[in-house]
C-alpha cells in the first residue's frame, strides 16, 4: 500500500519521498496503459499481420511469409504510383513551405503597427479543422464558381481546373499544406526573435548588406528551426491524408493518390488487413529511412550555441 | 395503435417487483450470454424474460431527411405494430459510411441487427462478416420464387441466401424533352442506341470558344461513368460461374474505353473534368432545385431509377422521360444496363439476429413497405408478386417500363468478393485512358488480373 507521510525531519510542506516512484508509476499507470494498448500491441501485431492474408472481421490470419510485400514491389501499379505521388508532395510542399513560413516569419518579427494581428490571420489556419477547410477549398477552387478563378478572371486569366486536371491537382493541394503551415511560422518567428540584435549591429557597423546578413547571420541562427520543421513536415507530408480523401479521393486518374490513402483503401475499402499492414511497414521504414538521413546530414550544420 | 392492440399492450403490464426480477434475470442472463459468446435471443431465454417480452432490434440506414425519412421511419413503426415482441431502433448512418461504420463494429463486437445496403456487400459473406440467413429463410418458409431472378442471385453467396432484397434498382436514360425540342430533336423518339446517343447528344452540347462546356448533351462521365452498366450495354459480362472467377470481355471493354476517350478527345478532357467538378457538389445537386437536372444543364444522363420521384420533387417544371440505357448495336448479348439489389443485412455476430431476420424479412416481403416506402423511392419492389400490386402500376409508367421492359433484360451485377476492388479498378482504367492516352488492351487486362488477385486473397 502506498503512503505518503509527512516528514517530521522537514519543513512543513514537505513530503517524504521513499515511495516516490512507486506514485509516478501509479500516476502514469494510465498512460503506459493506453500506450501499451494502443501503440505498442498494434506496432507489433501489424508487422506479425503484414506477413498474412488478413481481413478485419475473420480474426484468423493466415501466414503467407513475404507475399504481400513480394506483390507490392512487383504487382501493384498503385504503390509505385503513391511512392511516387507521395515523395512529390513532400518534397514540394517542404520547399515551398520552408520558403514562405521563413518569408512571412520574418515579416512577423518586424514592428510593425496590428503585429498581433497579423500572427493571428497567419496562424489562423492551423485552427480550422481539416474537414472544414477542406470543404471550404473545394469551393474556393470550384473551376467556374470558385473565388480563385473569380480572382484570377478579374485580371483577365482563365484559371485552371484546380482539383480536377492531373496537371493541377497536385499543387491545389501542396497551395492548400503551405497555407495551413502556420504552426511553422510560430517556430520560425520564435528563432527570429532569439536572434540577438547586437549580430546584426555588428554586422552594420562592418558594412554588411542585407543579403549577406541574411545568409551569414539570419539562416545559421535560424538552422534549429527550420531542421525541426524540415523533419517533422516531412513525417507529416508523407503521412497526408484527410485532405487529398476529402478533396480529390486520390484522383483525377491517381494523380493525388498519396500513400496513406493507398493504404487506407486497401485497408477499409478492401478489407486487405495484412496487405495494408505491409503498406503501413513500408511507410515507417520509409520515414525512418529520410528521417536518418536527415539527421545525418544535417544536425552537423545546425548551429545551436549563441 | 389499434384497441386490440392497445389491450393487448395492458396485459402485458408489469409490476415493479416484476419489472426488477426481469432487470436482474436480464443482466445475469445477458452477462452469461456475453461469457458463452451467444446472440441476443439466447439471452432472452437464459433471463427469464417473460413470454411477449420485446427485444430490441437496431436498424441501420442512410434515411436521414426529406420524404425518405418519413417513409422509412412510417415502416419501422408498422413493423412495430405488426410484430409486437421487437422494439425497433432506427440510427441513421450516412450512406458513403455505411458499409464502413457496420465492418467496424462487425469487428468490435457490436453491429446492429440489420442495415441497409447494396447487392454488392452480399461479397462480404467471403470474409464472415454477415449472418448466413438460410436457416432463417427456411425456418420461415420464405418463398424464394418470389423475386426477380437476378435479385434471387445476388442475395445468394455460395448457395445460401444472405441478405433479404427490399427494391432492385434498374437504370434509366434520363432525357430532358425540353432540351430536345430546343435543338430540334423529336422527344418522344429518345436514342435507342450507343450510336443514336452520341449523335442526338452532339446536338444539345452548348460549348464556349474557348471549349468551355456551358451546358451538356451528353457524355459518359457525367453524373458518373457507371462502368458496370455502359460494360453491360457493351455486350461484356463480368463472372464466370464455371470457373468462379472474374471475367470480362475484353474486345467489348476495349471498345467501351475507347468510347470513353472518345468523348475525352471531342470535349478536351480538362473541359469535360472541369464541368464535373464544378457541378458535382452534393451529388450533383440532387436535392435542390439548382441541381444539375433540373435545370438543363445536361440532357442526356444515365442514373438509378431512384432519381424519378426526386425530378417531379426539385424540378416539377421540367418535362422530361425515362428509356432503357442505349446499347451498342453490333454487340452480341447488349443488355439495358445492369440491375441491383437494395438489400437489408444481418451482420454476423450481432445481439438479435432473430429480429434482424425478422425485420429484413418484413422489408423484403410486406405490401406496406412497397406502396409506401418503395415507390416513393421510385425503386421496383423485388418480388414480382409485390411489383403487380395494382398501386406499383398506377404509380406511372416508370414502373411499368422498369418491371416490364428493362428489368428482365438486365445482367446481374454478382456478388462476389471482390467486385469492389474490381469495380474501382474499372474506373481507373477509364481515367487511364481518358487522361493520360494508356493502351485500352492493356489496362483491361491489368484491372482484370489486379481483380482476381483480390477475388483469391478475398476467399483467403
Amino acid at each position: 500500500m502506498l503512503r505518503l507521510k509527512r516528514d517530521p525531519q522537514s519543513q512543513p510542506n514537505s513530503w517524504r519521498t521513499d515511495n516516490l516512484p512507486a506514485w509516478g508509476l501509479f500516476f502514469v499507470a494510465p498512460w503506459i496503459i493506453g500506450f501499451i494498448a494502443f501503440t505498442v500491441y498494434p506496432f507489433f501485431a501489424s508487422l506479425y499481420y503484414s506477413f498474412t492474408n488478413f481481413n478485419i472481421i475473420n480474426l484468423t490470419p493466415r501466414w503467407v511469409g513475404l507475399d504481400n510485400y513480394v506483390e507490392l514491389f512487383t504487382a501493384d501499379p498503385l504503390f509505385w504510383t503513391s511512392i511516387n505521388n507521395s515523395i512529390r508532395y513532400a518534397a514540394l510542399l517542404l520547399v515551398f513551405a520552408t520558403v514562405f513560413d521563413i518569408f512571412i516569419a520574418y515579416l512577423l518579427s518586424q514592428n510593425v503597427r496590428f503585429l498581433s494581428i497579423y500572427r493571428t490571420i497567419f496562424f489562423f489556419p492551423v485552427l480550422v479543422p481539416v474537414v472544414a477547410a477542406s470543404l471550404t477549398w473545394i469551393w474556393i477552387l470550384n473551376p467556374r464558381y470558385g473565388l480563385m478563378n473569380g480572382l484570377l478572371d478579374l485580371i483577365g486569366v482563365k484559371g485552371p481546373n484546380w482539383l480536377a486536371s492531373p496537371d493541377t491537382a497536385m499543387y491545389s493541394l501542396i497551395f492548400i499544406g503551405v497555407w495551413g503551415s502556420g504552426r511553422s511560422v510560430i517556430v520560425y518567428l520564435s528563432g527570429f526573435n532569439d536572434i540577438p540584435r547586437q549580430l546584426y549591429e555588428a554586422a552594420d557597423i562592418d558594412g554588411a548588406s542585407g543579403i549577406q546578413k541574411f545568409w551569414r547571420i539570419t539562416l545559421p541562427l535560424l538552422s534549429p528551426q527550420i531542421f525541426f520543421n524540415v523533419v517533422t513536415l516531412i513525417i507529416f507530408s508523407l503521412q497526408s491524408f484527410s485532405e487529398v480523401y476529402i478533396m480529390t479521393q486520390g484522383g483525377p486518374a491517381n494523380s493525388t493518390l498519396l500513400y496513406a490513402l493507398n493504404l487506407y483503401n486497401r485497408a477499409f475499402r478492401d478489407y486487405a488487413m495484412g496487405y495494408a499492414s505491409a503498406l503501413a511497414w513500408i511507410m515507417f521504414l520509409l520515414i525512418l529511412g529520410l528521417t536518418l538521413i536527415i539527421f545525418k546530414f544535417l544536425s552537423g550544420k545546425v548551429i545551436y550555441e549563441r | 395503435m389499434n384497441e386490440k392492440e392497445r389491450k393487448a399492450g395492458s396485459e402485458q403490464q408489469l409490476s415493479r417487483r416484476d419489472m426488477l426480477k426481469m432487470l436482474g434475470g436480464s443482466a445475469a442472463g445477458m452477462s452469461m450470454a456475453k461469457i458463452a459468446g451467444l446472440g441476443g435471443s439466447a439471452a432472452a431465454l437464459l433471463s427469464g424474460m417473460p413470454a411477449g417480452a420485446q427485444t430490441k432490434v437496431e436498424i441501420w440506414t442512410g434515411f436521414g431527411q426529406g420524404r425518405m425519412a418519413d417513409a422509412m421511419q412510417g415502416a419501422i413503426d408498422n413493423f412495430a405494430a405488426e410484430n409486437p415482441e421487437f422494439a425497433p431502433e432506427h440510427i441513421i448512418v450516412p450512406w458513403g459510411e455505411i458499409h464502413d461504420r457496420v465492418i467496424a463494429a462487425t469487428s468490435a463486437g457490436s453491429p446492429p441487427d440489420a442495415y441497409r445496403g447494396w447487392a454488392w456487400i452480399v461479397g462480404d459473406a467471403a470474409i464472415g462478416a454477415l449472418t448466413n440467413l438460410q436457416p432463417y429463410v427456411d425456418a420461415a418458409d420464405v418463398d424464394l420464387m418470389d423475386f426477380w431472378p437476378a435479385t434471387l442471385n445476388q442475395m445468394k453467396y455460395q448457395g445460401d441466401v444472405h441478405a433479404m432484397s427490399i427494391s432492385t434498382i434498374v437504370l434509366f436514360m434520363y432525357y430532358n424533352k425540353d432540351r430536345m425540342r430546343e435543338g430540334g430533336l423529336d422527344p418522344d423518339n429518345p436514342p435507342k442506341t450507343v450510336a443514336e446517343l452520341d449523335e442526338q447528344g452532339a446536338v444539345l452540347n452548348d460549348i464556349a470558344d474557348d471549349g468551355e462546356i456551358l451546358r451538356l448533351g451528353f457524355a459518359p462521365t457525367l453524373p458518373s461513368k457507371q462502368v458496370w452498366d455502359w460494360g453491360a450495354a457493351f455486350g461484356s459480362q463480368y463472372w464466370d460461374e464455371s470457373e468462379g472467377n472474374i471475367a470480362l470481355d475484353q474486345e467489348a471493354w476495349v471498345e467501351l474505353l475507347n468510347w470513353y476517350k472518345g468523348y475525352g478527345d471531342k470535349f478536351g478532357v480538362e473541359n469535360l473534368a472541369g464541368y464535373h467538378s464544378t457541378y458535382s457538389g452534393n451529388g450533383f445537386g440532387r436535392n435542390s432545385p439548382q441541381g444539375i437536372y433540373y435545370t438543363g444543364l445536361i440532357s442526356f444522363w444515365v442514373i438509378g431509377s431512384w432519381l424519378f420521384n426526386d425530378m417531379g420533387e426539385y424540378g416539377p417544371d421540367v418535362d422530361f422521360g425515362v428509356a432503357p440505357i442505349p446499347t451498342l448495336e453490333s454487340a452480341d448479348d447488349a443488355r439495358p444496363g445492369t440491375s441491383i439489389g437494395n438489400m437489408y443485412f444481418v451482420p454476423a455476430n450481432c445481439a438479435n439476429p432473430d429480429g434482424g431476420f425478422a425485420f429484413a424479412n418484413y422489408m423484403s416481403s410486406s405490401p406496406y413497405v412497397t406502396i409506401n416506402k418503395a415507390l416513393p423511392d421510385s425503386v421496383m419492389p423485388s418480388r414480382p408478386s409485390l411489383a403487380n400490386l395494382p398501386e406499383v402500376e398506377e404509380e406511372g409508367a416508370w414502373t411499368v417500363l422498369a418491371r416490364d421492359e428493362i428489368l428482365p433484360n438486365t445482367l446481374e451485377r454478382p456478388s462476389f468478393p471482390g467486385n469492389g476492388f474490381l469495380g474501382g479498378a474499372l474506373n481507373e482504367a477509364v481515367d487511364h485512358v481518358m487522361f493520360n492516352d494508356a493502351d485500352p488492351a492493356e489496362v483491361i487486362a491489368d484491372a482484370v488480373a489486379r481483380s482476381r488477385r483480390e477475388v483469391e486473397r478475398m476467399r483467403g
